[in-house]
């Protein structure tokens, strides 16, 4: 089972501070979507909606057809990892009893599959779970949200902590699982470099708004880097999206965003400039830069 | 589509499971103080306050501290495995009554253990106002009011929390206030006195005290319904 | 992204050619199991839609072939293929290319294949 999501003119505010503003779209299921968006962009307020931890203020919001918020179905399915340190500091159970209590609250949990990952994890079973180290922490917290099998499964930054072999280890295991398992996930992140291979659609707000959601190619496809002379690039680019420049010498090079045509190509190609593929963490960092950066 | 796994029947479940595994350590630590006290202060020929007026005053804050910390600890945890406000409502309501009666059952049976070690070894166990063993009316009466009261606290320390947590710490401090005014009304309903309007107890006679106290109940549950109902997990 | 794929070509075309390049040097034997999607994504730590593009394509020359429920294998006669059309390729690619350049600088067939033996020669060393 896999859920569909959809979000219509969705907003959430804090007092006179308006975290998410009309934000539409669709996911679809059995898909890994990428929300990528900067500190404070609304990422987690937009996914606490998602999970019922919070009700938006206007706008609608299903899940699987339905609304959400107080819908027993929905949130029994639906799992939401952040950064919970906090909490597990007062957790003084054993890990393995963690674990095998999961089973009393995620209708599709498989107990031997989380045992499993947390041999791969190298947690110890009989150590309580306050007793962890961060990246213990994480880690646990990532075996419950892969073992749950939730047609929604959110994982929120749920990295945090993890050293970058174990990181390794949970990308792996979300494409593993998905594999066999199909679900939809929504994977929160600002480190884009080291996941944007996991993401199928790509979904990334900035300041509250959507700026753009696409299949990952899709996304990439319309990121390019064009380099060359300092006036042959000034004459290439001007009617172009010049996401950023960097010059070293008389030698220019632009990113630029949008679909170039078969004419642009071409004309690029004679002019002898370099163009090239830009990376999903480059159109990333300069599709969200403010005006002061 | 499953069913409903975490349904309120289960979320009583395992919420009353971990509730007794804290009021057991609660439970034996008082009775350890409250044997050093007897055993140091009264001796063992002098005359000492009875078990249950010993443990009430006690084991109702105990009753209101689980209710603060049901907001603080067993709400989000419980938000986080997937369970709705109201499911996790209904099942902390019945957990807390059921543990209201659990902790009154066991200090009746440690009382009647008590008194009747000590009338075998020769004691004096003065009994208070708050009475189980000296007729069986006085026991019934205690009991109801005894669960009543466990019930009382753990509510009004349920809205003390859940205000702080859904309206910050200035309408926190105005629910401590009407805390205090309902540890009041209970006091002079049951035999409660750790807030006291008047200085001469008020004996209200039983079909007045335990409807009204009844009412406040039902007015605490409406009340934590209303702050429940669609509160913003924190995270 | 990863470094080890250049700019100039599309991705999944690139990622179809190691493919290719695996079996033509017989590290994928015919008739074996050729690496899932998955573990193409998580080896070379790009999206899965790019990948299963260019092992599409693979499927559709009859290069790969899927069977349900166990995973890709590459199909008879694959090897034999690929190195047609790589021959083919080596002719657009280099020979043309290399005899037209021969001929600006008018350099006699003898010469050429002179010249070739030498570089193979060298290259074996």
């Amino acid at each position: 089972m896999s859920y569909a999501i959809e979000a219509k003119d969705v907003s959430v505010k804090y007092k006179d501070f308006t975290a998410i503003n009309q934000v539409s779209f669709q996911l679809e299921p059995d898909k890994i979507h990428g929300l990528l968006g900067r500190n404070g962009a609304g990422k987690t307020t937009l996914l606490s909606v998602l999970a019922a931890f919070r009700k938006a203020d206007a706008g609608s919001l299903t899940i699987d057809g339905e609304n959400p918020f107080e819908n027993p179905g929905i949130m029994q399915n639906t799992i939401f990892i952040f950064d919970q340190h906090k909490d597990l500091e007062y957790s003084y159970e054993k890990i393995e009893d963690t674990l095998k209590s999961m089973a009393d609250f995620r209708p599709n949990y498989d107990e031997a599959y989380a045992f499993q990952l947390a041999k791969k994890f190298k947690l110890p079973l009989t150590k309580k779970v306050n007793q962890l180290s961060k990246g213990k922490k994480s880690a646990l917290q990532a075996i419950i949200g892969l073992a749950s099998r939730a047609p929604l499964t959110i994982f929120d930054e749920a990295y945090l902590g993890m050293d970058a072999p174990t990181r390794e280890i949970f990308y792996k295991e979300i494409l593993n699982d998905q594999e066999e398992h199909p679900r939809t996930i929504i994977f929160s992140t600002h480190l884009v470099s080291e996941t944007d291979y996991l993401f199928d659609e790509v979904l990334m707000i900035h300041q509250g708004k959507v700026l753009l959601q696409d299949t990952n190619e899709q996304v990439i496809s319309k990121g390019f880097s064009v380099t060359g002379s300092l006036k042959q690039i000034d004459a290439f680019a001007k009617d172009l999206e010049v996401l950023n420049s960097q010059m070293l010498g008389g030698t220019k090079s632009v990113m630029v965003y949008g679909e170039l045509s078969e004419q642009q190509k071409n004309a690029a190609n004679q002019a002898g400039l370099e163009v090239g593929p830009l990376s999903l963490h480059d159109l990333f960092v300069h599709l969200t830069k403010e005006e002061d950066e | 589509m499953n069913s409903i796994i975490l349904t309120p029947k289960k979320i009583t479940r395992l919420l009353f499971g971990e509730q007794v595994k804290w009021t057991m350590w609660f439970l034996s630590f008082m009775f350890v103080i409250y044997i050093v006290v007897v055993s140091l202060v009264s001796g063992p020929h002098s005359s000492f306050v009875d078990l249950a007026s010993f443990s009430n005053g006690s084991s109702a804050i105990y009753m209101l501290v689980i209710g603060i910390l049901t907001t603080t600890v067993f709400f989000p945890y419980y938000m986080q495995q997937g369970a709705t406000r109201k499911n996790f409502f209904l099942g902390t309501m019945l957990a807390s009554a059921l543990l209201a009666i659990t902790i009154t059952v066991i200090i009746i049976l440690l009382s009647f253990i008590l008194q009747f070690a000590a009338g075998w070894a020769g004691w004096n166990i003065h009994t208070q106002e708050v009475d189980f063993t000296s007729s069986f009316s006085a026991f019934i009466y205690t009991f109801i009011s005894f669960v009543i009261s466990h019930l009382i606290y753990f509510l009004i320390g349920w809205v003390i929390g859940l205000t702080f947590y859904r309206a910050g710490w200035l309408y926190g401090m105005l629910s401590i206030a009407f805390g205090i005014i309902c540890l009041g009304i209970t006091g002079i309903l049951l035999e409660i006195t750790h807030i006291s309007f008047f200085t001469q107890q008020i004996n209200l006679p039983i079909f007045v005290s335990v409807p009204l106290s009844l009412v406040l109940i039902v007015i605490l549950f409406v009340i934590n319904h209303r702050l429940i109902k669609d509160v913003t997990v924190k995270i | 992204m990863s470094t080890q794929f250049r700019s100039d070509k599309p991705i999944f075309i690139q990622v179809r050619e190691q493919i290719e390049d695996q079996i033509v040097n017989d590290q994928l034997k015919e008739g074996e199991q050729a690496p899932s999607t998955n573990q193409l994504v998580q080896f070379y730590k790009i999206n899965h839609a790019t990948i299963s593009k260019g092992v599409t394509q693979l499927v559709d020359e009859g290069i790969l072939y899927k069977k349900r429920g166990v995973g890709m294998f590459v199909a008879d006669g694959a090897k034999q293929k690929l190195v047609q059309k790589r021959k083919q390729a080596f002719m657009d690619n280099y020979i043309i290319g290399l005899v037209q350049e021969a001929e600006k600088l008018r350099i006699t067939e003898e010469e050429i294949i002179d010249l070739i033996k030498r570089a193979r020669k060298e290259n074996k060393a």
